[in-house]
């Protein structure tokens, strides 16, 4: 047995101690499962090492189900592209730990917290981990429970069950999506194990069906396909794309740490993982690679232009995490898996930062901060946020995007990358100004409801303050060491992703390249110019803008009506065919006619008895007494003769009765 | 003992009936609750010695014990498992000591009644899962429909006359069909009641038809299935909590067991003719049920819609015909007894504190009641089928034999999943989570050790069939595939040439 067990293993053993023993620990817990994830990271260290020299490892657990040819294998697998999650994973796990030791202290639930959230890092590494797409299913349902658990976390808010369930049920929907696509993965592959789906693909990507085959006409669309858009659903769900993004904002009621997390570094970027590691298969269907490419386009886009009129400091940071989100999609779409991945690193170091950064300033103050005073900030602030501001596009264009055309695409997906890539740069520098700004600000006096409520601890020890900056100068410092890191991180996940491609071939000229750092620089700027000018002259802002913006203002601020749309069109209808159907279906139609032919039985039987029972045989009998009481009185009463006639009569009777009876029989 | 070991399952249906004679002699009544969850948890040790000694290799009955009874009618007593028919013993064995549990203290009269009638349902629901001979088989059946009868009547909820009236007439529609079923294979099949017997031999295509027709009618009113099921929302609701549990838990696992042990092996050409109507009705009581729960206002009537739901994935499972799908089937009956059984249980324990069963009374409740709040959430999300629990195996299980057959089905039926999800979230949200509704919400107690102690065992189970459901699925392996192989031998027969 591997010693690389261990990895989820201990948080799972944490989980377990804390869940038994909440009363008792309190706020120990903290002590047990800090040093039991730091165990998971130490680990993940080593096997990364142990992995890039000596190659993949594949550990089969045990056998969940065998069932003739289905069967199922809880395994575990590492190789370069899941090792780094995994890097990513324990890492920020660590640190959030670590964090929340600070942040939960003198909650009541401190117990709670920590058991949910080391639930939730063994069932990410188990994600990541799984060589089996059943796997990869169970821990990212548990992972969404852990997520709805931890949004619910003030669970006497209203505000916040209302964003846990929400979150869940959208999520739930996309998962319908995932299991369907594993469903159809099985009936075409035979398998759920990945390793042998990727190795299959090509030669499943021959077969096609006959979609209009039922209706008579002709549609055949390959099967690779159909598994391959299901599959994806999966991902928009878990990885907030549009139209599925409305949870991710919500879903910052839950504590600051769960948000650093669950919702920004790690559980999101599943869906994004999902893609990468199925990519040989994606890879296959154009299709569905072009539609990729056009979600998270539209994904990306919309969260920056979102998240500029956002006051949330958490929901800026939310929609800045959809739109990066929809870059790694983006990303995907054209084939670009490796710089996918590279993104995927970054953005989840840096947006942790934010996160922890922002968690930390909304606990000192106690205080909910909105965006929108608008005195002037301390300069070295306003350069922070263009350092800031030029982090994104120097990670997205100093090199993992050179490698974006190795797949299938050529120029016009360059082209509108670049577009994209141009706004949203511009959109995040203009945010990230007013996000970095406003924390230096004086507090606004309406209290953040969540922390109003959540027990605060006292005052915050200078010891923390310490251990925080510590924490976060960790952060950032892996973020940049990320950054760096691209050419080496590239070079080793290019036998993983796309063993097939050539590297010789499409590789940019350098001076393109560093055209494109320029042009994303340059976006940058422009867009902290923008937002420097416009909050430094506040005065004329209003005029700025016209009717036509201030409509799409507006729409922006109230996240484009999204939450309002599906509630028209999803949750009431749904409610109200409940409705329609209990009274209409249920009790008029189904009831009732159950009632009705109760109540018919009934009447009948009453009229049958009256009638029938009453009446006639009552009656008859009833008469049948009279008659013969009164015939005995006339017979005793006549002549002996008579009486002689009268039998032969009846013997006569008889005997042609029984003649009758008997032949009429045959 | 080697007596015991030789009849074993007459053992195990005899246990409770000896119970009733011990405990008519009974007069303290914690000495009757005493003996009868002894009598019960002995019934429970029997039916685990039974499954360590069955053979999982065999697909044939075992432990079969044969008596004449009325050898004029070639009827005999003969009793005897397999793989199928063992899981359900041990659904049965399991959640009886449980219901005895669960009413320790809210049946307040006639105690001794009760628990009589509950020993003498679990025999006769023993029974039926054990019988071999089909007299037996329906006069066993039978007797289950009258103690549950009473139950209902004497120590149900407000509108008890109306739910236990409803339930009485469905029943015996359903026994009537039962019974012509039963005695149309008696003519048609040599005039013999044996079960082996009857299934090894061939029927012409039209007796099929009558009587896979009436035996349908019979089983899906007991499943229920879709238009047969209204009167299982007002008899569930009604019945008291042990009540509730026996007949959710365990009554209505006897439909989808005569689906497997009468319609298929002995009627196969009817059953595929039959398939294409009784999966879509299953898809719809999927649907159907799903819709139902989410409208409900009142918590027992949401969890006996959402049991209309669930069991709609038994029928889907059976009639796909294939190993994966037979197999989700039967673990989704005993995983749907375990989940929705839990449930019951646990919306009783509700009860017992306010008596109402309003979804609108309740709120917050996890402030007052943290550890009940705990056990609801896990007994909730198992009954969606969250990954990881119980419920998710056989339905996915389910979901993959429905795959061999039509996509679109499967579809279909995940719309039932996320309904699922849907009304338990919100119930859930409604009844535990948010600020406390009720003053009265604000001073219940917790959950007593006796009611955890009835709790634990259930979320054990959930979670261990969960993680590895192997043996389960081992068990019946063999017995399903018996049923699979007999299937893919029949020819199929359009059932518009059924009655040619």
């Amino acid at each position: 047995m591997s010693p690389y067990i261990l990895i989820p293993t201990f948080p799972l053993i944490a989980f377990f101690v804390i869940f038994i023993g909440s009363r008792w620990l309190k706020e120990r817990s903290q002590h047990i499962s800090v040093p039991a994830i730091t165990a998971s990271f130490v680990l993940s260290v080593i096997a990364c090492i142990d992995i890039l020299r000596n190659g993949s490892i594949d550990i089969t657990l045990y056998q969940l189900i065998h069932l003739g040819t289905f069967s199922v294998d809880i395994t575990l697998y590492f190789d370069r592209l899941s090792i780094l999650l995994l890097l990513l994973v324990t890492g920020i796990s660590l640190l959030v730990h670590m964090y929340s030791s600070r942040y939960m202290q003198g909650d009541a639930r401190h117990a709670k917290f920590f058991g949910l959230i080391t639930l939730f890092t063994f069932s990410m590494i188990m994600v990541i981990l799984s060589n089996n797409l059943f796997g990869l299913f169970v821990f990212w349902e548990i992972m969404s429970i852990c997520s709805y658990l931890l949004i619910g976390f003030w669970s006497e808010r209203p505000s916040a069950i209302r964003a846990a369930t929400k979150a869940f049920l959208v999520n739930a929907f996309a998962d319908i999506g995932l299991l369907f696509g594993i469903v159809l993965t099985f009936g075409a592959f035979g398998t759920l194990h990945i390793g042998k789906i990727i190795s299959l693909a090509p030669e499943v990507s021959t077969h096609t069906i006959n979609l209009a085959g039922s209706f008579g006409g002709e549609w055949h669309v390959s099967v690779l396909t159909i598994i391959c858009f299901f599959l994806f659903i999966g991902a928009m769900g878990k990885s907030a794309q549009f139209p599925f993004q409305g949870w991710l904002p919500s879903a910052m009621e839950a504590p600051t740490p769960v948000s650093a997390l669950i919702h920004a570094a790690t559980m999101v970027n599943a869906g994004v993982y999902l893609i990468i590691r199925l990519s040989p298969m994606f890879s296959l269907t154009p299709s569905v690679l072009t539609f990729i490419a056009f979600v998270g386009g539209i994904t990306a886009l919309v969260g920056a232009i979102v998240a500029l009129t956002q006051t949330d400091i958490k929901r800026i940071l939310a929609f800045s995490t959809i739109s990066q989100l929809g870059f790694m999609m983006f990303a995907c779409g054209v084939g670009a898996f490796i710089a996918a991945t590279f993104h995927l690193l970054s953005h989840g170091a840096f947006k942790a930062y934010l996160f922890l950064s922002t968690g930390n300033t909304i606990q000192f103050s106690e205080k909910h901060y909105e965006t929108h005073d608008t005195s002037k900030p301390p300069g070295h602030l306003s350069f922070q946020a263009l350092v800031l501001a030029l982090i994104p596009p120097v990670i997205l264009f100093s090199g993992p995007y050179e490698k974006l055309w190795v797949a299938n695409f050529s120029h016009p997906a360059g082209l509108s990358f670049l577009f994209l890539t141009g706004i949203t740069v511009f959109f995040t520098a203009y945010y990230l100004y007013h996000l970095i700004t406003s924390i230096s600000k004086n507090p606004v006096s309406r209290e953040w409801a969540s922390l109003s409520q959540h027990a605060m601890s006292p005052t915050p020890k200078i010891m923390a303050v310490k251990t925080i900056l510590t924490i976060l100068s960790a952060i950032m410092g892996s973020g940049i060491v990320l950054s760096l890191a691209w050419n080496g991180i590239s070079e080793m996940l290019i036998p993983v992703l796309s063993p097939q491609t050539d590297n010789s071939v499409n590789v940019i000229h350098p001076t393109t390249s560093l055209l494109w750092v320029g042009i994303g620089i340059g976006a940058a700027t422009a867009g902290w110019a923008a937002a420097y000018y416009l909050n430094t002259n506040t005065g004329k802002k209003t005029k700025w803008f016209p009717i036509l913006l201030k409509t799409a203002y507006v729409l922006c601020l109230n996240r484009l009506y999204i939450d309002e749309i599906y509630n028209t069109v999803i949750v009431k209808p749904t409610l109200k065919l409940s409705h329609w159907l209990m009274q209409v279906v249920e009790i008029q139609g189904i009831d009732r006619a159950v009632n009705g032919i109760g109540k018919i039985v009934i009447n009948d039987a009453y009229k049958l008895w009256q009638i029938v029972e009453m009446r006639t045989i009552n009656r008859v009998t009833n008469g049948v007494g009279n008659k013969t009481s009164h015939a005995a009185k006339t017979i005793y009463k006549v002549d002996h003769s008579l009486i002689k006639h009268q039998m032969i009569l009846i013997v006569f009777w008889l005997t042609l009765s029984i003649g009758c009876f008997y032949f009429l029989r045959f | 003992m080697e007596f015991f070991s030789e009849h074993l399952l007459t053992v195990i249906i005899t246990i409770p009936i000896i119970g009733i004679a011990i405990i008519a002699f009974i007069k303290s009544q914690t000495a009757v609750l005493q003996t009868t969850l002894g009598i019960t948890l002995l019934d429970l040790f029997a039916a685990l010695y039974l499954w360590s000694n069955f053979d999982q290799s065999i697909h044939g009955m075992q432990f079969v014990e044969r008596v004449a009874w009325m050898p004029t009618f070639n009827t005999s007593y003969s009793v005897g498992v397999d793989g199928i028919s063992l899981l359900l013993v041990l659904l049965t064995t399991l959640l009886t000591p449980l219901c005895i549990l669960c009413s320790w203290n809210n049946i307040d009269q006639n105690l001794k009644t009760f628990m009589i009638l509950i020993l003498l349902v679990e025999a006769a629901m023993l029974a039926v899962f054990t019988a071999l001979d089909t007299l037996m088989f329906f006069m066993c059946w039978e007797i289950t429909v009258i103690p549950m009868y009473f139950m209902i009547l004497l120590w149900g909820g407000p509108e008890k006359i109306k739910a236990s009236m409803k339930f009485i007439i469905y029943s015996l529609i359903g026994s009537l069909l039962l019974l012509v079923g039963i005695l149309g294979l008696y003519i048609m099949g040599g005039h013999t009641f044996d079960l082996i017997e009857l299934t090894a031999q061939n029927y012409s295509l039209t007796t099929q038809f009558w009587i896979f027709l009436a035996f349908f009618i019979a089983f899906a009113i007991k499943m229920p299935m879709f238009p047969f099921h209204s009167w299982l929302p007002e008899a569930h609701s009604e019945a008291p909590t042990a009540g509730s549990v026996i007949l959710a838990g365990i009554l209505l696992k006897m439909g989808g067991y005569g689906f497997l042990r009468f319609c298929l092996p002995i009627l196969p050409e009817a059953s595929i003719a039959f398939t294409p109507i009784i999966l879509w009705l299953s898809i719809i009581a999927i649907l159907y049920g799903g819709y139902m729960a989410l409208a409900q206002t009142d918590l027992k009537k949401l969890i006996a819609y959402s049991s209309i739901s669930h069991m709609g994935f038994v029928t889907l499972g059976i009639f796909v015909w294939n190993n994966i799908g037979i197999n989700g089937a039967v673990l989704q009956m005993f995983n749907h007894g375990i989940t929705t059984g839990a449930l019951f249980i646990i919306v009783g324990f509700l009860y017992d504190r306010t008596h109402s069963r309003v979804l609108g009374d309740y709120g917050g409740l996890h402030k007052t009641m943290p550890r009940y709040v705990a056990f609801l959430s896990i007994f909730c999300v198992a009954s969606f089928g969250l990954p990881g629990t119980a419920n998710f195996i056989s339905e996915f299980l389910v979901l993959i034999g429905t795959s061999f057959r039509s996509f679109p089905m499967v579809l279909l039926s995940m719309g039932g999943i996320i309904l699922a999800a849907a009304y338990m979230l919100w119930m859930l949200q409604r009844v535990a989570l948010g600020p406390i509704t009720t003053p009265r919400n604000a001073h219940l107690p917790d959950l007593l050790p006796r009611e955890i102690a009835i709790m634990i065992p259930l979320a054990l189970m959930v979670f261990c069939i969960g993680w590895y459901p192997n043996p389960l699925l081992t068990t019946m392996d063999a017995s399903v595939n018996g049923i699979v192989e007999q299937l893919h031998l029949t020819k199929i027969v359009p059932l518009s040439m059924m009655l040619d």
